[in-house]
């Protein structure tokens, strides 16, 4: 008797599963009259210096060594921050088939840090003429997700970014080379430009989590509120 | 008292007629496989010794999956681990004498709960096949003896260890709808001098060099800072020892290897860049490389096993 009320339970817990996934899986609608979240984030004080990178392969291509880029500031203002709205279950539509460029290039990823909804394919090239390796890593205990060989010049591999969460991106040939994906559930998510800014627009009006979230300075989430046609002011200002 | 022995005699010798009349029946049973699978199924004995399965996989049943759990309890948790995470006491106990290198395994066991797996004939980011796991398991993962060969288990063991393996980690549920094809594998193509020329350049033009070294000796520039997904270093293979292999070591099971790639290694999948004649090329460059390489062996070989139809070693 006991064992059936367990498979009952099991049983409906896995129907219950099924159906919260489901209900979690993002919706197109029609946002007509979408708010704004637009700011800044900035770095207070001196950020701490980049590495100098010892390149010690293809030394005559990729030259001997560079400055890593994990802390790009500018005046104060933080490059490459993801910002991503977490809690946004239906919204504006976004382009399922887009192609999210991810180069690698001078021995370095191009861009360093970029966005993709899931379900959407990241084109990994290489226009360096070397073997380069894009192996990509998901989440924190970072497990490989793919491991693509790019031997040959200016061909676009593309592949499916199947989960959400951080994916790490290395190459084994060059373990200096450093990017991320940020996979999200929803298209509401993006990076900061070189002078720190960042806009996320047609959002339904709401009250949401907004994920900030640096490679080296950790995350902050904050709670912001959006209105028909207005614009929510989001700063932060990261320190160490 | 003499009648109490002369019963235990009888009881005695009862039990030795028993025992003979089982051991001829072993030695006059056919070839383990001869038999049918459905006789092997209860017939518990039965090794068969293959790496490839001989019968059809049984139907997963919560028979069939606590069955599994026994088997990996028996065999696999030492070093797999009670959770299955690769945290075994045969891993714990290296990392606790970690000043006596020789209590290591070079490689940590796989961790079942991330579910990331070499031997795949699948393309890099997807799930390895049932036959994938059951060859690996049944094969071994032989390189620095990382792992033994459990090709001595009964079939049955073997699927059901499988189906409960697939039971620890979520993966095989919440990702089967992106799971990709398997890739086909043809018979390889006779070897010649040739192909193993133009082999030759296909390894240059795809750089393996950067990893395995010129030589295929996994003495490449890139070589001395490779880590796979425990973050423990790990070498290229040296391809002049085929007995190294932890996948197979023959003509298919290379171009495999190359073509999906190993997950959770550098080694990385080329898919994408090599065509069905490049491949084959490649591959008997790779074979070339080995030390006892016989061109003539070779074919003969692989005619032999085309006349019996079998498939890789
Ligand atoms: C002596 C320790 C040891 C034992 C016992 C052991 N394993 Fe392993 N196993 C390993 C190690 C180490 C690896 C990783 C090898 C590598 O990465 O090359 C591994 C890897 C694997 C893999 C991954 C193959 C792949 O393609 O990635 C599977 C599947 C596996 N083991 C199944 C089993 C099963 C089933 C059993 C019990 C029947 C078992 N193992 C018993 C040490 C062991
Ligand atoms: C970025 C480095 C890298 C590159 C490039 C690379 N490999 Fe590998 N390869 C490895 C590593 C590391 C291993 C060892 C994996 C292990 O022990 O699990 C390996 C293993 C192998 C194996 C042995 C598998 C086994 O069963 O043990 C073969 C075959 C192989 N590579 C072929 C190639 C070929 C052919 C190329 C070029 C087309 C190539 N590799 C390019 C790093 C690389």
């Amino acid at each position: 008797m006991k064992k059936h009320i367990m498979h009952i339970a099991l049983a409906t817990s896995l129907i219950l599963g099924l159906w919260s996934t489901q209900a979690l899986a993002y919706k197109v609608i029609d946002v007509s009259n979408g708010g704004k979240i637009t700011g800044v984030i900035s770095f207070n004080g001196t950020p701490p210096a980049n590495p100098t990178l010892k390149m010690t392969k293809d030394v005559d291509y990729c030259g001997a060594t560079i400055s890593a880029d994990y802390y790009v500031v500018n005046n104060g203002k933080l490059q490459n921050v993801v910002v991503s709205i977490e809690n946004i279950d239906a919204g504006k539509p976004y382009d399922k088939k887009a192609i999210i460029p991810f180069d690698n290039k001078k021995c370095m990823f191009s861009p360093h840090v970029t966005t993709a909804v899931v379900g959407q394919r990241l084109g990994v090239n290489n226009t360096d003429p070397i073997l380069h390796n894009t192996h990509l890593y998901h989440g924190p205990k970072k497990k490989t997700m793919y491991n693509i060989a790019l031997p040959l010049k200016d061909r676009v591999i593309k592949k499916r970014m199947r989960k959400p969460g951080i994916v790490t991106v290395q190459c084994d040939a060059h373990e200096w080379m450093l990017g991320y994906v940020y996979v999200s559930k929803n298209p509401y998510a993006t990076v900061t430009a070189a002078d720190g800014t960042f806009t996320i627009d047609g959002i339904p009006p709401g009250t949401y989590k907004v994920k900030i979230w640096h490679e080296k300075l950790g995350e902050v989430v904050k709670e912001v509120t959006v209105t028909a046609g207005g614009t929510t002011t989001l700063d932060h200002t990261f320190s160490q | 008292m003499k009648t109490r022995n002369w019963i235990l005699g009888l009881l005695v010798g009862a039990g030795l007629i028993a025992v003979l009349s089982l051991a001829v029946s072993a030695k006059t049973n056919p070839a383990p496989e001869e038999k049918p699978f459905y006789t092997m199924f209860f017939e518990y004995s039965s090794a068969t010794g293959n790496i490839h399965p001989v019968g059809e996989s049984p139907p997963v049943t919560p028979g069939l999956l606590k069955y599994g759990e026994w088997t990996y309890r028996g065999l696999c948790i030492g070093c797999h681990g009670p959770k299955g995470d690769g945290n075994g006491a045969v891993w714990e106990l290296g990392e606790q004498y970690i000043r006596n290198e020789d209590h290591r395994l070079p490689r940590k066991p796989r961790d079942f709960t991330e579910a990331v797996f070499k031997i795949r004939s699948t393309p890099s980011g997807s799930l390895p096949t049932d036959l994938d796991l059951f060859e690996a398991i049944s094969r071994g993962l032989v390189a620095d003896h990382d792992m033994p060969s459990f090709k001595f288990l009964p079939e049955r063991d073997r699927w059901a260890v499988i189906a409960y393996i697939k039971s620890l980690s979520e993966r095989w549920v919440e990702e089967a709808d992106y799971q990709e094809e398997p890739v086909e594998i043809g018979q390889p193509p006779m070897p010649t001098e040739e192909m193993i020329l133009a082999g030759k350049e296909v390894y240059k033009q795809m750089k393996c060099a950067k990893c395995h070294g010129p030589k295929g000796k996994g003495d490449g520039p890139s070589a001395p800072e490779l880590e796979d997904d425990n973050g423990l270093p790990i070498v290229p293979r040296d391809f002049t020892d085929a007995s190294q292999f932890v996948g197979a070591s023959d003509p298919r099971g290379i171009y495999r290897t190359f073509t999906t790639g190993f997950d959770g290694t550098p080694m990385p999948s080329f898919a994408d860049f090599l065509d069905e004649e490049q491949r084959w090329q490649l591959v008997w460059y790779v074979m070339s490389l080995r030390t006892d390489w016989d061109m003539n062996k070779a074919r003969e070989m692989l005619q032999a096993q085309a006349d019996t139809a079998g498939g890789e070693s």
